[in-house]
């Protein structure tokens, strides 16, 4: 073999060995790609419960003046809460009771499971975050996560013990929602991403032009309007200025949405799992 | 026992094992650093380092299988990011017209990383007479220079749509930064961790590379 032919052999290998890789079957890759998350994936659930010990003996240190104030006030949430939870029970049945009339199918019903955050991916390119749970608790794709302030994702991809999360802030995140103050007008919710050293935040861009704004108000809630059906109706979103954007067209009007939290404080969230999963059918199609 | 070490560690089969840990170690760190900096939005890409070793100082076979194996958990740690790697890249691939009609449903990022580590690998192994491969602060400019350029790379390609906003431009300089500074503060600890590892298992990868040249 002359000098120059055994100069080229390396480039041969790499485009070989690149064809094979693009062309290798898809469930190969897959493969691969699960095999190497599941490696790592002990590994940040180790680095998580770490964090966890830390933050439990910084809590040691406090005094028991602190700890008993502490408790004292999560009695009375706790309490309240109670009442809430009692009302919401009562409410749920005559809601039931109201849809039979009607002839209206039931909304889907949810099982709720609290998930402690491994790791946040949160850059100009990705809005993610990683939770504790994963297969072996029942969570599936699509499933959504909230927590006490309102929308936090839905979950993007499952493994045996962890998932990953697509934040609302995630430009590949919609969700259909409705504007508090402004009557039958359902929109679209879509996150807007986010730039360094700045908060996420969201847009909607099709909020009819004849929508009527309610008057001396600055400031509306966007909340979920569960039409969707996987999202329940409700969940706080974020706010929107009163005076939106029309757009050229003078058909929509859009609006930057200020979301309800700071998702890179989020410790903990709850993963609505529905109890027939039939409604994630789409979600679950596509993995 | 240290014998046994250096004849299991000699053979090819193995060789990459240490390499491997130490980048596995690394894009750990990358990933808890970028956890720690995510309310700033801000994150850490730091793969250009895993490539300076494996081509500077390790035989290319050997060297090749190290770069493919760390590119792959590399990528495997990549978040998959806003559907525009699919967009971009994968959206054409799931559609090829060759034999007939093939569609590929994969994760986006899987294999791309890997194929610009192998790529800057070759590069790396022609320039090595242009590099002092027993200096230090050599390997750390060269990997900051891989590095920059690895990332213009991987972020024009998955946001090929953006590259005209000043948006775009801002924050990537901003993750240029804080990578490069990541990498000016712990790539010394990486490069004693790999040839200190190797040494244990009775392999000097700076004394081999000297013998090599001379």
């Amino acid at each position: 073999m002359n000098p120059e032919t055994r100069n080229l052999r390396p480039f041969f290998f790499l485009f070989v060995g690149m064809m094979v890789w693009w062309f290798a079957p898809s469930a190969l890759r897959r493969l691969v790609y699960e095999a190497g998350y599941e490696f790592e994936a002990p590994s940040l659930v180790l680095s998580s419960h770490m964090r966890e010990l830390g933050q439990y003996w910084e809590m040691r240190s406090r005094s028991k003046n602190d700890l008993i104030r502490a408790g004292r006030d999560t009695a009375r949430l706790a309490a309240t809460m109670q009442y809430e939870i009692a009302q919401n029970n009562g409410l749920k049945e005559e809601n039931a009771r109201l849809l039979k009339l009607i002839g209206m199918e039931e909304r889907p019903d949810f099982r709720t499971v609290p998930a402690r955050v491994v790791q946040r991916r949160l850059s100009m390119w990705w809005q993610q975050i990683i939770l504790r749970k994963g297969k072996a608790d029942g969570i599936c794709v699509g499933c959504p996560v909230v927590n006490a302030y309102g929308v936090v994702g839905r979950v993007r991809q499952v493994f045996e013990t962890t998932c990953v999360v697509e934040l609302i802030s995630s430009p590949a995140f919609r969700i259909s929602a409705t504007i508090e103050g402004i009557e039958n007008c359902a929109v679209t919710y879509q996150g807007a991403g986010a730039s360094p050293l700045r908060a996420a935040s969201g847009k909607i861009a099709d909020i009819p032009a004849d929508a009527v704004f309610p008057d001396g108000i600055t400031r509306l809630e966007v909340v979920t309007s569960g039409l969707g059906g996987i999202f329940p109706a409700g969940l706080k979103i974020g706010t929107v200025s009163a005076t939106p954007t029309n757009f050229a067209d003078g058909m929509f009007r859009g609006v930057p949405v200020e979301l309800a939290q700071r998702l890179a404080a989020i410790e903990e969230a709850a993963i609505l799992v529905p109890v027939d999963k039939s409604v994630l059918k789409n979600f679950v199609a596509e993995e | 026992m240290n014998e046994t070490i250096k004849k299991i560690f000699a053979v090819s089969a193995f060789y990459w094992i240490p390499a491997c840990t130490v980048a596995y170690l690394w894009i750990f760190l990358s990933g808890e650093i970028s956890d720690m900096l995510s309310p700033w939005n801000l994150s850490i890409f730091a793969p250009g380092l895993l490539v300076v070793v494996p081509a500077l100082l390790m035989p290319f076979p050997r060297g090749l299988v190290v770069v493919l194996i760390s590119g792959f958990l590399f990528d495997v740690s990549l978040p998959v990011p806003f559907e525009k790697m699919e967009s971009a890249l994968f959206d054409a691939g799931k559609e090829m017209f060759l034999f007939g009609e093939m569609t590929a449903d994969v994760p986006a990022t899987v294999g791309f990383g890997a194929t610009w580590m192998v790529i800057f690998f070759f590069a790396l192994r022609f320039l090595r007479a242009y590099i002092d491969l027993s200096s230090p602060k050599q390997w750390l400019v060269t990997a900051l220079i891989l590095n920059f350029v690895i990332f213009l790379l991987w972020a024009c390609a998955i946001s090929w749509t953006e590259l005209g906003k000043l948006a775009f431009w801002g924050g990537f300089l901003a993750t240029a930064i804080i990578s490069s500074a990541f990498i000016v503060l712990l790539g010394w600890w990486f490069f004693d961790a790999v040839v200190s590892l190797y040494r244990m298992c009775g392999v000097d990868l700076v004394g081999e590379r000297e013998v090599e040249e001379k």
